[in-house]
């Protein structure tokens, strides 16, 4: 059985402006795969190269073994909110969720229902008249109605209030656990932290890091507090270590030392030294995100990002 | 062809659509209505007797005193071609050009339905606009000429309805190959007005210029309205001219847009 998405070398350029340059990911059923990176960073237009709007200029795109560019049928098993909400105004909100329904085919309309009520749609309502998160609701109630195959939700929670940010959540956790894969893009890395599995990060269209969510976490930086029995070391001991990226000294007898990569060269370092108390908090995803973003440089970022797979 | 996306294309144009059908039939009728004053008047032939040959040839007065004369001079030669064609390019280029500009593609493209299906089924809405306009007002010409005792021929009023349905068709189905090669809705309907508004040029004023009469010949006017349908009847190679170039313009709309990254805001 081909793999949901699989995408290889894939460039997509824009006259001068390459968007994504030699992407290459693929996601296995069952999977809830976070698309994590900035503004700009080419997670849309992937996503609208899964989607079959747009073709790539190089590489290919296969979604269900299929290209869906050629393959419309391949989109009956996908569920989709874009980032940018463009809904037709001329249309209410019941008659927008029928439309789609018939288009899509196979909607039950108990769990349509079920959404409406959950997500608080304004099914009696107009199209025009509806506030960002109302329209936010529309499409993700349009998305999860027909218990598609395969989620792909672009910031599906932006403009919606913390309440039905909540049930959302909860409903995706739901439909992850009865076999549905998504491919989350988010800014809200908390977001991608409760519900992925694994985690896909693109910055300038390239790829930075692909990996499993909890060794991406591993992979981010940990600030080690030391506290030393009597005066601190210098700084420089530790400085001079791989893995080592900077120390910081608010008391005589304590140091935090911000480290990379696994610490052992770190505890042997401090094994020579009488250590009152040493902890290290777990990184959460933000912090491994921003690491990956703290370099200018993204070349030597993507070097880097590439050693979490 | 899906009846979801012919009905969504069809209730997009719904106001608009009724808008423009009251507007030409309520014209249709009141220049009907005033032939048997003006007739009786005799004043027609006068108003364009000081008129030069050129002018009356251009605005389609010659004979405006005969029914076929006046309803040329008022309605057929210039106000319903280019109120049907201008309804067919703003149509056609709201629903394709526009839509996509507006970023209403991405959702309804991200179903299961085809970009064919989709556009397929806008030429057809516009078609059946243009179709149900078209017949409305022909209707008011034919029953308000019969009342008048016009004279007119069922056969003429058909062809020039044909003839003006099929003119608009060709406009707008230049509106939508340039929307499907991707064009702008600003860029498509300045080039299809433009082709519009030259094409008058082209049928009107070149007839008079010596030797660049033959010229006229590639105006899409001259072909639905050279021979004088109202009066003449059906012109099987206009009406074929025009549907060639309907076909060829839907064609490559629809090649390009499949081929082709739809745009988002």
């Amino acid at each position: 059985m081909p793999p949901l998405i699989d995408c290889t070398a894939v460039t997509k350029e824009f006259g001068r402006l390459t968007a994504v340059k030699d992407v290459t990911f693929s996601m296995d059923r069952g999977t809830v795969l976070g698309f994590l990176g900035p503004n700009g960073a080419g997670k849309s237009t992937t996503i609208r190269m899964l989607l079959g709007l747009s073709s790539p200029t190089a590489g290919t795109v296969r979604v269900f073994g299929e290209d869906p560019m050629r393959r419309p049928h391949v989109r009956s098993r996908i569920g989709y909110s874009p980032g940018e909400l463009r809904l037709d105004d001329r249309l209410s909100v019941a008659s927008t969720l029928k439309s789609w329904a018939r288009l899509r085919g196979g909607v039950d309309e108990r769990f349509r229902d079920e959404l409406i009520e959950r997500l608080g749609v304004q099914a009696g309502r107009h199209v025009r008249g509806l506030s960002t998160g109302n329209r936010r609701k529309l499409a993700l109630a349009g998305a999860l109605m027909a218990r598609p195959e395969l989620l792909i939700l672009d910031e599906p929670t932006n403009g919606l209030d913390p309440l039905v940010q909540n049930e959302f959540m909860t409903i995706l956790g739901e439909m992850t656990a009865a076999g549905t894969s998504v491919l989350l893009s988010s800014h809200i890395l908390s977001e991608v932290e409760r519900i992925a599995d694994r985690v896909l990060v693109i910055r300038g269209g390239v790829i930075l890091a692909d990996g499993p969510t909890a060794l991406l976490r591993r992979g981010a930086d940990q600030v080690f507090r030391v506290v030393f029995a009597q005066t601190a070391p210098p700084a420089s001991v530790f400085e001079v270590l791989d893995g080592c990226r900077s120390v910081e000294a608010p008391r005589p007898n304590e140091l935090r030392v911000h480290w990379t990569g696994p610490p052992g060269p770190l505890l042997a370092r401090l094994a020579g030294h009488e250590v009152e108390s040493l902890t290290a908090p777990e990184p959460d995803l933000e912090t491994a995100f921003m690491s990956f973003y703290r370099d200018e440089d993204a070349t030597h970022a993507a070097a880097s990002g590439r050693g979490a797979r | 062809m899906s009846l979801e996306l012919l009905a969504r294309a069809l209730g997009a144009q719904r106001r608009s659509g009724v808008i423009w059908v009251i507007c030409l039939v309520a014209l249709a009728a009141s220049v009907v209505a005033l032939w048997p004053s003006m007739s009786e008047s005799g004043s027609l032939d006068a108003m364009v007797a000081g008129l030069s040959p050129e002018l009356v040839s251009a605005f389609g007065l010659a004979d405006l005193g005969s029914p076929v004369g006046f309803l040329n001079g008022n309605l057929y030669a210039l106000l319903l071609p280019l109120a049907f064609s201008a309804l067919g390019i703003m149509h056609m280029t709201t629903l394709t050009a526009g839509d996509e500009d507006a970023g209403r593609l991405e959702l309804l493209l991200a179903l299961p339905v085809s970009r064919t299906q989709v556009y397929v089924t806008r030429v057809a809405a516009v078609a059946i606009v243009l179709a149900f306009a078209n017949l409305a007002v022909g209707a008011v010409v034919g029953l308000g000429g019969a009342a008048f005792d016009m004279n007119l021929g069922g056969e003429g009023v058909t062809a020039a309805t044909v003839a003006l349905f099929l003119l608009a068709l060709f406009h707008a189905a230049l509106a939508f190959g340039l929307a499907g090669a991707g064009l702008r809705a600003s860029a498509v309907s300045g080039v299809s007005f433009g082709v519009l508004m030259l094409g008058y040029l082209g049928h009107a004023v070149l007839p008079l210029a010596e030797g660049l009469a033959d010229a006229a010949l590639a105006s899409p006017w001259e072909w639905a309205l050279g021979e004088h349908p109202l009066e003449n009847g059906f012109d099987a190679p206009g009406l074929g001219a025009l549907g060639v170039g309907i076909v060829v313009f839907t064609a490559v709309g629809l090649i390009a847009v499949r081929r082709r990254t739809i745009r988002t805001v």
